[in-house]
């Protein structure tokens, strides 16, 4: 049987589909294993890190009664006159240590945290971060304490 | 003769319609096959600049809110009052006044410089902050706080929102946005 020219089988077809999948495949895998490479050398989700703090720095605000700036770090006292959490610098990397004491690593890699009250008003913490990749982004926001208010 | 020609061009035309549905089939296939590649590439793109630079003025709105809540909870008569868009750090090359509520925020006390121990200048240079406040009925005022930038020659806004009471007022703070 003679094979026309410009002509494709079902067969060709199937082939041709199945070998560009395979191609397409392991052309994602890769992609996805050089993105997660690239994520880890630049530590490029910082901003997770960020959220981490944003989340509990709102919530121990919302309850606490005042701020305490101790050495690396700063202190939210409760209205029970304790510490409702204390979130202190150490080694690069900042923890959140509640009233159990329990330490909680929020973010690492940091060349330097800065937690201050705003020169007029004492329930407003202002916070600071510096990572060590200085081309990243860095942290700087206020919390004010609710005290329980809302 | 004539009927073996006939009978040889028949199959001919009749191929070539079916030439064309196994071309397009074959494309249809192909550009299927190819979607997941696209998808993963989409998903682990590195996020752009732009991102971070949103991420940043959202927390220098946070920064605003928090201010005012803060003052509005040492003096609860304190309505901010409105501004255009002002600086949030002191250049050299700009006379326009810092924004109040970036006064005297740098580590050392004074306006974020270019010397600002806490590294922040050339980050937060780019933005400026705008405060719109409204009367609404119910005893309530809206703030809202815009921090804006450019990007690539287009004006960027990112904006916070919060209900205020009235001094008189018992309603308590809503939420921001």
């Amino acid at each position: 049987m003679k094979r026309r020219r410009g002509e494709l089988s079902l067969d060709g077809i199937i082939t041709l589909a199945f070998i560009t999948v395979m191609i397409a495949t392991g052309l994602a895998v890769m992609q996805f294993h050089l993105s997660r490479q690239i994520e880890q050398r630049v530590d490029h989700d910082i901003t997770i890190g960020y959220n981490l703090i944003l989340q509990n720095l709102r919530q121990d605000t919302r309850v606490g009664k005042k701020f305490e700036i101790i050495e690396n770090g700063v202190a939210i006292i409760g209205a029970n006159g304790r510490p409702a959490a204390i979130y202190r610098l150490i080694d690069k990397a900042l923890y959140r240590f509640d009233e159990g004491e329990k330490g909680q690593l929020i973010i690492s890699n940091l060349e330097k945290a800065s937690f201050r009250l705003h020169p007029e008003l004492k329930n407003l913490l202002i916070v600071n971060l510096l990572p060590s990749d200085k081309m990243q982004l860095p942290f700087f926001t206020s919390f004010a304490l609710r005290g329980g208010l809302s | 003769m004539e009927n073996h020609i006939d009978s040889a061009a028949q199959p001919k035309s009749h191929k070539q319609p079916a030439n064309i549905l196994e071309l397009l089939l074959a494309l249809a296939i192909l550009s299927v096959s190819m979607y997941p590649l696209v998808y993963i590439f989409r998903i682990s793109q590195v996020p752009r600049q732009k991102t971070q630079t949103e991420y940043l003025a959202t927390l220098l709105a946070h920064h605003v809110i928090e201010t005012i809540v803060a003052r509005k909870s040492v003096n609860p008569s304190f309505l901010p009052f409105m501004s255009e868009a002002e600086p949030v750090v002191q250049s050299s090359d700009s006379v326009a006044p810092v924004s109040h509520y970036f006064r005297g925020i740098g580590e050392d006390g004074e306006n974020i410089t270019e010397n600002d121990p806490g590294q922040l200048y050339w980050h937060l240079k780019q933005f400026s902050c705008q405060i719109d406040t409204y009367y609404l009925e119910g005893a309530l005022y809206k703030v809202i706080v815009y921090i804006s930038y450019l990007n690539e020659g287009r004006k960027m806004r990112v904006f916070f929102e919060r209900l205020l009471p009235q001094a008189d007022s018992e309603t308590d703070i809503g939420d921001e946005f």
